[in-house]
């Protein structure tokens, strides 16, 4: 068993896991987080296989892959949900999500065709699920307050509105400036790109859901979100960060986002937000949508910030900064987000020499 | 969604209002006893003694006559020490940007897309109010600006805020698009005294002159000099008999509040028939672009 699943391609979603405590492949309906070995039928829009090292594994019909059984909510791919049984299935995203698709955005070929052939299973006979392999559940968490930890919350319009590209060019500026970073997604569906392009930002620890023990958070309330964010607060104090900049997946308009910004716990964890948005209006509703939720927005970036006739919409219908990336490198506008984080008093106190 | 709009006033009444978003800068919001404008809010910005109290009772009539909400916000000396200058320095809090926060906010709560603001503000208020302009004009219908204790000059070889050099903390300010904007500048023929809180020094002396009175004379000299350049509608200045440096008795006695509602409502006309005009395929207007020039 150990030889196969060892010739097995396995996929970033699992990078956490010891699949050495696989030891039979065992039946039943999976679970959420439950690993799986399934068998590539047909090759479609994934035609690649993200592995725990960020390489993505060309894939053939034949492959044998570990994957996990996760939901999926993605405008521009898949909205997918967990299998009812073993047997065919799809792969709903590149990190290695197994699961039936019920929508699919029409830009995007049908979902890469797999079998699950069986769940992963201890020497118990007990399914193994990445809830198992979650460093982050080791940790004491502890209220911590935004003095401590100024926390900076990324929040899009949609998907692909350069939520990333916003989140990590805020990370570059602001380590730059000398300050230890955090960053991490707080929600959306395993995959790799994100985390490696936060490490390369130049964050100095970079941690999402997957380190909490989920391979997605689809369907989640926010107590359990909100739970996830003080585990990413607690690591990030053990790790002598600084400031913790926390992205969350998909748009304003998001069930569980919603939910997020509906919610008082949530918005008291967050001392400040960037949007990212795609153009002037996608802009405008969401930083009015999270101004409206008790959330300072200290700017505006993303794709918008491509376009300078989209720029000059926003800064009329809103007044607030529109950053481009190399803004994080301007003094300026570092000390505007540091002293917005930290309070103004404290910022300079700590620049005064 | 926290339900912000239960935070506002009934019509007649005002409330201090402290929005989550916005937990540094309180604003005193008054609805007017019949709105009748919520394309515009009028914005009154307190000088240097921060009385929001008394902007709220000089400009509610206003506020009432024009038909739509009164805004007033209280730049606290701790939040924003140098709010007439917009921000204290790099890194400082931006009372611009607080001020334009709630406004987005504000549309989103009345979906009013296209609010822009009715800018009113008295000796600091004033400073802040042309700064503001200057930096946000897009933001702004009409601005009446009293007794401001000096001024940015539209004079890009000298440093902001004397002049408009751009400056780390801010963006670059956007001269023609302020120019636009219809503007009042009001003082009092009597406030011509050098008193502390009137800021001196050599250069700026030279520069405006040693008084509110020709600080006045000259920012406006100076901004209607380009505004007829490009056949913009001229600033216009207007003294107040027998009045010194104080807000309530310029508004009240020196016929204050009425010339600020005059050319407040002439404003709104001529925006009101300008639209009108680009609707009707039209493009008359009172202020006709030069031929030839530009």
């Amino acid at each position: 068993m150990l030889k196969r699943i060892a010739q097995a391609k396995r996929s970033y979603i699992t990078r956490n896991a010891d699949l050495s405590l696989a030891t039979a492949l065992g039946q039943g309906k999976p679970r959420s987080g439950d690993l799986i070995l399934a068998r590539v039928d047909r090759v479609r829009n994934h035609t690649r296989l993200e592995n725990i090292f960020g390489r993505r594994e060309h894939l053939y019909p034949g492959d044998e892959i570990v994957v996990a059984a996760a939901d999926r909510y993605a405008t521009g791919q898949f909205h997918a949900r967990v299998p009812e049984q073993l047997g065919a299935c799809h792969l709903v995203a590149a990190g290695g999500i197994a699961a039936e698709v019920i929508q699919r955005n029409a830009g995007v070929k049908g979902a890469t065709e797999i079998t699950a052939l069986g769940l992963l299973c201890d020497g118990s006979g007990n399914p193994l699920n990445l809830s198992q392999f979650a460093p982050l559940n080791n940790l004491q968490v502890k209220p911590v307050s935004l003095q401590q930890l100024p926390t900076l919350l990324v929040m899009g319009s949609d998907m692909n509105s350069g939520k990333t590209t916003l989140a990590c060019a805020a990370a570059n500026g602001l380590r730059q400036a000398g300050y230890r970073i955090s960053v991490t997604k707080l929600t959306g569906t395993g995959a790799g790109p994100d985390y490696w392009r936060m490490l390369d930002a130049g964050a100095a620890r970079v941690v999402d859901f997957l380190d909490a023990g989920y391979a997605s958070t689809v369907g989640m309330k926010p107590s359990q979100l909100i739970a996830i964010l003080r585990q990413f607060k607690a690591d990030a104090l053990q790790q002598g960060s600084d400031i913790l900049i926390v992205e969350v997946a998909d748009g304003v308009l998001q069930p569980e986002n919603r939910a997020l910004l509906e919610s008082d716990g949530f918005i008291n964890e967050v001392s400040a937000a960037l949007v990212a948005a795609d153009g002037a209006i996608a802009a405008t509703m969401t930083a009015q949508t999270v101004l409206h939720a008790g959330i300072s927005v200290l700017g505006v970036g993303g794709l918008i910030s491509r376009s300078p006739l989209s720029c000059d919409e926003a800064r009329a219908s809103l007044g607030l900064p529109i950053l481009d990336l190399n803004d994080f490198h301007r003094n300026s506008i570092r000390d505007y987000i540091l002293g917005s984080l930290f309070g103004a008093e404290h910022y300079a106190a700590a620049n005064s020499g | 969604m926290r339900k912000v709009n239960e935070l506002l006033p009934s019509p007649g009444e005002a409330n201090r209002v402290i929005f989550p978003a916005i937990p540094g800068l309180p604003l005193w919001l008054y609805q007017p006893r019949k709105v009748r404008n919520m394309r515009r809010v009028l914005v009154a910005v307190h000088g240097i003694s921060r009385d929001v109290k008394e902007q709220l009772d000089c400009y509610r009539p206003l506020a009432d006559e024009m038909g739509c909400w009164l805004i007033v916000p209280t730049f606290s000396a701790e939040k924003f020490p140098r709010y007439q200058q917009l921000c204290a320095g790099s890194g400082q809090p931006r009372a611009d940007l607080a001020l334009n926060s709630f406004l987005a906010l504000w549309r989103c709560m009345h979906g009013q897309s296209s609010l822009k603001i009715l800018l009113v503000g008295y000796s600091g208020g004033a400073q802040f109010a042309h700064r503001y302009a200057l930096h946000h004009p897009q933001q702004v219908a009409a601005m009446a600006l009293g007794s401001a204790g000096w001024y940015s000059f539209p004079d890009d070889q000298v440093k902001y805020p004397r002049g408009i050099a751009r400056t780390v903390a801010l963006d670059r300010v956007r001269l023609d698009e302020m120019l636009r904007i219809p503007i009042l500048v009001t003082v009092g023929d009597q406030d011509n005294l050098r008193d502390s809180s009137l800021r001196t020094s050599v250069n700026l002396d030279q520069q405006q002159g040693e008084n509110r009175i020709q600080r006045a004379i000259r920012w406006v000299e100076a901004i209607r000099r380009l505004q007829l350049k490009k056949s913009y509608r001229p600033v216009e200045l207007k003294m107040l008999a027998g009045q010194e440096h104080n807000f309530y008795n310029n508004m009240q006695l020196g016929g204050m509040a009425e010339l600020v509602l005059q050319f407040l409502l002439e404003s709104e006309r001529d925006a009101n028939d300008e639209e009108k005009n680009l609707a009707d395929g039209r493009t008359d207007s009172r202020y006709i672009r030069v031929s030839g020039e530009g």
